[in-house]
């Protein structure tokens, strides 16, 4: 049945269990290759004379017609999904987006992200004075000022603000201010240790 | 933590400004609050914002010339790091919303602050790519990008809490469904209405979102 593909590429991307699955390049490329079928009758029909004895073409064409739609719409809907599940990663995951997601996305997809993070920059510069201000930060109504963290990668040195400078080596804990440390936190070079 | 904000603000020692900043910052969470609440995208409020950022500037100079282990220090400081994190999670709000709704903003576009239209700009024109790109691909007339399929509208019938600060001169109409109802508004009386019913009023700060 027409639209029958099309439908399955968003079922698929609803139910996969992975995070950012593979652009399914294959799939769209057979869609595509019905709608150019579709399209060939259409235009087939458009160029062939109408006579109302033996035209039945008509309701072909509807049909057709409203495939083709539908192929469009379903297919759109596929990359456009796609891009949002990227934009919230990229707020997650900070510029730098994990390999194995990296590996999933389609060269237009790679070139959006890097765009995207392009403009994010833009605006995060011009926004709140001259240093600009960083939205990345404070994802989370700050509790305390300073937590306690736990290393789990080799880092070395890491100098605060405030000209205090702490060594974090692997399994090493420290209490810094919260502030300073929640890129890393989410780098995952440092762990928020919860004692609650 | 208003409790906190009273003790914080009012320590101030130019009596004046403490009251500028303190009002600010009330304007700002109430900002924050009905962006949060609200459906669609609220008129912007950057001057409070950038205000608000040259205060934090002015406030961590003064946190830096008391001692470290001064707990009035401490107490600053988380309150400089809360204040921070408002106008963080404001702007990424609003932010939300421009990049969800980025066709219907794109039209109704007196809203946003200079900064968000221009960013505006630079992400419809990015994510229109792709799309077109995927367009390009289709056979026959079907290879057109259609504006009015790209477009999302906020729920403007959407119910939310309002809170009014003042008489409001005018009764207000609350349609549900089929029914009508025609209510006067006092000061801090509260109800549940659809947006649409109220709009006028939170853009123009007389109702607020709770």
């Amino acid at each position: 049945m027409w639209g029958d593909k099309a439908i399955e590429l968003i079922k698929e991307l609803e139910r996969s269990s992975e995070l950012f699955p593979p652009f399914d390049d294959d799939k769209v490329r057979l869609i595509l290759e019905e709608c150019r079928v579709l399209n060939q009758f259409i235009e087939d029909a458009m160029s062939s004379t109408f006579d109302p004895e033996t035209n039945n073409y008509l309701a072909g064409v509807k049909a057709r017609t409203a495939a083709l739609e539908r192929n469009k719409r379903c297919l759109l809907a596929y990359q456009w999904n796609r891009l949002q599940t990227l934009k919230k990663m990229r707020w997650e995951f900070g510029s730098i987006l994990p390999p194995e997601i990296k590996a999933n996305m389609s060269e237009t997809e790679v070139q959006w992200c890097t765009k995207y993070s392009k403009a994010l920059a833009n605006y995060m510069k011009n926004i709140g004075g001259r240093n600009g201000l960083n939205l990345m930060l404070d994802m989370q109504p700050p509790k305390d000022l300073y937590i306690e963290v736990r290393c789990l990668k080799e880092y070395g040195k890491l100098e605060l603000d405030s000209g205090e400078v702490f060594n974090l080596s692997e399994n090493s804990q420290h209490y810094m201010p919260r502030s300073q440390v929640e890129n890393l936190i989410r780098l995952g070079v440092l762990e928020h240790i919860n004692w609650s | 933590m208003s409790n906190l904000e009273d003790m914080f603000l009012n320590e101030e020692e130019d009596d004046e400004e403490a009251i500028t900043a303190k009002s600010v910052l009330e304007m700002i969470t109430d900002a924050w609050v009905n962006e949060k609440l609200c459906p669609e995208i609220l008129p912007n409020k950057a001057e409070l914002v950038e205000v608000m950022m040259e205060q934090i500037d002015q406030m961590e100079e003064n946190v830096l010339q008391l001692q470290k282990t001064d707990l009035r220090s401490i107490i600053h400081r988380q309150e400089l790091e809360r204040i921070r994190y408002l106008i963080r999670s404001y702007l990424r709000a609003r932010l939300e919303k421009i990049e969800f709704y980025s066709v219907w903003v794109f039209k109704n576009q007196s809203v946003l602050s200079p900064q968000e239209l221009a960013y505006l700009k630079e992400y419809l024109s990015l994510s229109v790519a792709p799309l077109k790109n995927l367009c390009d691909r289709f056979p026959g007339p079907a290879g057109q990008l259609n504006p009015k399929q790209m477009e999302i509208a906020p729920d403007l019938e959407a119910h939310v809490f309002a809170k009014s600060r003042v008489d409001l001169p005018d009764t207000i109409i609350v349609h549900d469904g089929p029914r009508e109802e025609e209510i006067t508004v006092t000061k801090d009386s509260q109800r549940i209405v659809p947006y649409s019913c109220i709009r006028q009023y939170v853009r123009d700060d007389r109702i607020k979102l709770i």
